[in-house]
């Protein structure tokens, strides 16, 4: 769950694995991952040399959240366009995954 | 209010420094002037990332956070299968029927694969011997977005219409039906002691068990959700993760009501699991962005001294 501080470092890095975020990091800082390799993290200095540990390069939350928007985006339009005749909404799922919605960060 | 006192039967020792603690010790530390306490806490951390990035997965419930196995998936059903010691995934063998939304069982030395998302559903099985994956008997009811508990040998499947089918290695057969019909839900334990919790449409947070002969509903989940996923057993399980909107939410499940734990980074839906409620994981599933995920989280609670404070 998010924290109340209410102050956050936005990242963008590829999940590499074992590693990448420790037990010892989620217990020192809140973090979220997010669509286009997006990472939001509790700003403090634990979660700082996190993003250093991992040579991700922060954005500002606006240049974020496009990254995430333009993703959700294009994939809504794919979802959408991509239909079989006689396909129940369930089976539209199961073949494709749940219809991408939405993704404000934090 | 009751006093620690009353209830310990001492006051809150004051120390120097943090004592060689057993969960539940609470000490002041006079040094640091910091109340503390020994507590255990679940926590996620990142895992080895998948080789194939997938949602809707099977997956063998029986199987451990060190020797977990998943197989098929979306998009355009796959058939790869694969397996994680704790550290790594490794493709096996193929399924013969690339598939999503199936319901899965046992280990990753006998696991069982049945029904799913084959344009549009199939009714078929497959059994997994360690090696390879070879047909079995057909389910009696043909659907996808079931789930399922148990091993190979004595499986069980729920899901879709209610229908829930025991197998014995070589036959499925129709039991009583879930009190609420659903899909897309998590599945947990064994044939004659599972659980069910979640699925929609419409989304619902309902959650029963099974004796082996009928389903009774017990305490739902805190939050409502679809294609979650869920590992552990019918005394002490969990349900992880679920949609929509994406939710990185984590319950524990103890036999009579659900509790918030830790919640994963990743918000995802429909991955891999096996496992108990204090080592789980996560693997692949669905970002809600459109894109499968190969990232793997491990869910482990351990023992750790923890400051406590007062807002």
């Amino acid at each position: 769950m998010a924290t109340d501080k209410g102050f956050f470092n936005y990242w963008v890095v590829e999940n590499s694995g074992k590693g990448f975020i420790t037990h010892t990091d989620r217990r020192k800082f809140w973090i979220g991952g997010y669509p286009a390799n997006v990472w939001v993290c509790d700003d403090i200095p634990e979660s700082r040399d996190w993003g250093a540990r991992n040579s991700a390069t922060t954005k500002t939350k606006s240049a974020a959240q496009t990254l995430v928007t333009n993703v959700v985006n294009t994939a809504k339009g794919n979802w959408d366009d991509d239909n079989v005749d006689g396909e129940s909404s369930a089976e539209k799922i199961a073949r494709l995954g749940i219809k991408p919605t939405d993704i404000t960060l934090p | 209010m009751t006093t620690y006192k009353e209830i310990h039967g001492i006051n809150i020792q004051s120390r120097d420094s943090d004592p060689t603690a057993v969960e539940g010790d609470v000490w002041y530390n006079d040094t640091k002037s910091l109340l503390k306490m020994f507590a255990a806490a679940g926590s996620w951390a990142s895992g080895g990332n998948m080789n194939t990035a997938r949602g809707f997965h099977g997956m063998a419930g029986q199987g451990t956070q060190t020797a977990a196995f998943g197989f098929g998936g979306t998009v355009s059903p796959k058939q790869q299968a694969e397996q994680y010691d704790g550290s790594s995934w490794t493709e096996v063998g193929d399924l013969n029927t690339g598939r999503s939304a199936g319901g899965g069982c046992g280990t990753q030395a006998a696991a069982l694969y049945a029904g799913g998302y084959v344009a549009p559903h199939t009714d078929a099985s497959e059994e997994w011997d360690g090696s390879s994956w070879t047909e079995g008997d057909n389910l009696n009811n043909s659907r996808e977005g079931l789930a399922g508990a148990g091993s190979q040998t004595a499986g069980l499947v729920f899901g879709v219409s209610g229908h829930t089918e025991e197998y014995n290695g070589s036959s499925w057969a129709e039991q009583d039906n879930l009190n609420t019909s659903r899909y897309g839900i998590a599945g947990f334990g064994l044939q004659t002691a599972a659980v069910c919790a979640g699925g929609g449409e419409p989304v619902t947070g309902k959650a029963e068990t099974y004796n082996g002969s009928s389903w009774t509903e017990v305490g739902d989940l805190n939050t409502a959700r679809q294609y979650l996923i869920g590992a552990g057993i019918i005394s002490a399980g969990i349900a992880m993760g679920g949609a929509s909107p994406n939710r990185s939410l984590t319950e524990t499940w103890n036999e009579s009501s659900w509790t918030e734990v830790a919640d994963m980074s990743t918000a995802r839906f429909g991955g891999v699991s096996g496992g108990t409620s204090s080592a789980t994981l996560f693997g692949g599933g669905g970002d809600g962005s459109g894109t499968d995920l190969t990232a793997t989280e491990e869910f482990t609670v351990a023992a750790s001294v923890e400051t406590i404070s007062f807002d």
